[in-house]
């Protein structure tokens, strides 16, 4: 479904990543992991068509995604309805002027109902435990509140691949838990799931296949659930990353 | 110490009952995007990546081997003698010197340095109407002074980086108030377009890059004075506590290499022309 080959991005001229290769199918959960300022954020941003490829090659069910296919709108309408990216700094994806508005943003540019926008908002507020932030200014919310609004927010868009970069930053164990479970439940319904963070013990038992960045700005390990299991070395080593 | 317990992967069941998912997030979406044509949100998120690009440019495109402070001096030196200039064989001689410091750098600034001249020059075609309409003197003049001086400009940011320029402000000795307001002001500027950047980005997959209502720019507005607002009293506590006083002195010297010499030398000559032909033509 999600394929890029020697793939490469610079930020002018501070390289983002390079010779990036990965694959993921459909129902995958993929855990994308390494130091700092490696590169995990902007190959995420790359996935959902912020970033397009500077070399190699991104296709998204055989549909090539480039420069030309992300500037044509009626293009990307459907391509982005199959993402839900949850930012690192979730203060940034909130604007609205309360909860409710912030969660019902998604589903009301889908041109949803209002009874099913309404009914969305309510399962989400649920979902995620935060009914009693209904009416608050997300502005004004803590950190990790604001991170499970946007986590809420982009939910209520009910995307086939959900994205979540460092999910668990601000976070308390208790919600930590909370967003482990219900990534877990996505991930038995069918979702797709890519997630970077570096607590990979709290998330080691959702996915499938784990890509290391290296410092280098390149991916230099896939490996499979299966082959982490006789791993407990490296384990301790990406939960210390 | 290396943990050894053997890691649990994988071991939940795949078809595990799931319980608190509504039934609406467990299949997937019915409804199709409703295609809309709108590139507000896209063309404002380019014009903030440039800026983001721009501002984050450590070392610039062209490495030049002369001090910034010298930079500073010949950009600043050069643009008066053209503003000053009514002299069509001096700007003839400045466009000369403009072209010689184009060949050092790479074809594709040399491509972004030339449009942006052309769409310049256009602009300023169409301010000036009324006055070629109304037969006035010097248009060309006017059109030559503004389209070098945007050379030299383009050519000044093209091998200079904003941290080379706070360090040639420091190098000549400018107040230290105006040089830590300039750069404080240009890392907002950097942190609020990255701010505006992302919060674009997020607008724009949560309408699936169609058409946003206008009104969402008055909530983007709102959002970023706030986040300014909290962001300057933020910095301006850490600087209080890291001992900030505006007493501070800067302690840079001015640095002199041969190739400083070489663009003083250029400047020099370019003031010795422009006195030679006021001279002789007057």
């Amino acid at each position: 479904m999600i394929k890029i080959a020697n793939g490469a991005y610079t930020y002018g001229t501070q390289t983002g990543f390079h010779d990036v290769n990965i694959n993921v199918n459909r129902g995958d959960a993929v855990c994308i992991m390494g130091p700092n300022g490696s590169g995990k954020s902007t190959l995420l941003k790359t996935i959902v068509g912020l970033f397009s490829l500077e070399n190699g090659k991104y296709t998204f069910n055989d549909q090539t995604i480039d420069k030309k296919f992300l500037k044509d709108s009626t293009k990307t309408g459907p391509f982005y309805q199959k993402f839900g990216f949850v930012f690192q700094n979730s203060d940034i994806q909130l604007f609205n002027t309360s909860v409710t508005d912030e969660i019902a943003f998604g589903p009301q540019h889908l041109g949803l109902p209002q009874h099913e926008i309404d009914q969305r908002v309510n399962d989400c507020l649920k979902l995620l435990k935060i009914e009693r932030l209904r009416d608050r200014v997300p502005y004004h919310l803590s950190g990790g509140e604001q991170k499970l609004v946007a986590i809420a927010s982009v939910l209520a868009m009910n995307p086939d691949i959900v994205i979540l970069d460092e999910p668990f930053n601000g976070l308390s164990p208790k919600y930590r838990e909370l967003i482990t479970q219900i990534v877990n439940q996505l991930h038995h319904a069918g979702k797709t799931i890519i997630i970077s963070s570096h607590h990979f013990n709290q998330i080691r038992s959702l996915v499938d296949r784990v890509y290391v960045f290296s410092e280098d700005h390149t991916i230099t390990r896939e490996i499979t659930a299966d082959q982490l299991e006789e791993m407990p070395r490296f384990i301790d080593y990406l939960d210390n990353l | 110490m290396v943990q050894q317990t053997k890691p649990q992967i994988n071991n939940q069941p795949k078809n595990k009952p799931i319980e608190k998912l509504p039934v609406w997030l467990m299949n997937s979406e019915r409804h199709q995007v409703p295609l809309t044509k709108g590139r507000l949100v896209q063309d404002n998120l380019s014009k903030f990546a440039a800026l983001v690009a721009f501002l984050t440019r450590i070392t610039p495109v062209y490495s030049a081997k002369n001090s910034p402070w010298v930079r500073i001096v010949e950009l600043i030196g050069l643009t008066i003698l053209i503003v000053l200039s009514s002299q069509v064989m001096f700007l003839w001689l400045m466009l000369i010197l403009m072209l010689v410091h184009l060949l050092i750098l790479p074809g594709s600034v040399i491509i972004t340095i030339s449009k942006k001249l052309c769409k310049l020059l256009l602009v300023s075609l169409v301010v000036l109407l009324p006055s070629l309409l109304l037969q006035a003197n010097n248009i060309g003049l006017f059109l030559a002074r503004i389209a070098l001086i945007m050379l030299n400009i383009s050519i000044f940011l093209s091998i200079t980086s904003w941290p080379q320029f706070i360090q040639g402000l420091k190098q000549l000795h400018l107040p230290n108030v105006i040089i830590l307001t300039l750069d404080i002001t240009m890392k907002y500027v950097y942190t609020l377009g990255v701010y505006i950047q992302e919060l674009l980005s997020s607008i724009k997959l949560r309408t699936f890059g169609q058409h946003v209502n206008r009104r969402v720019l008055g909530v983007i507005i709102g959002q970023v004075y706030l986040s300014a607002k909290k962001r300057t009293s933020d910095l301006y506590q850490a600087m209080l506590l890291r001992g900030y006083n505006s007493n501070n002195v800067a302690s840079w010297r001015l640095s002199w290499n041969k190739y400083d010499v070489i663009s003083m030398g250029e400047l020099l000559l370019a003031i010795v022309a422009y006195c030679l032909i006021r001279g002789v033509v007057a």
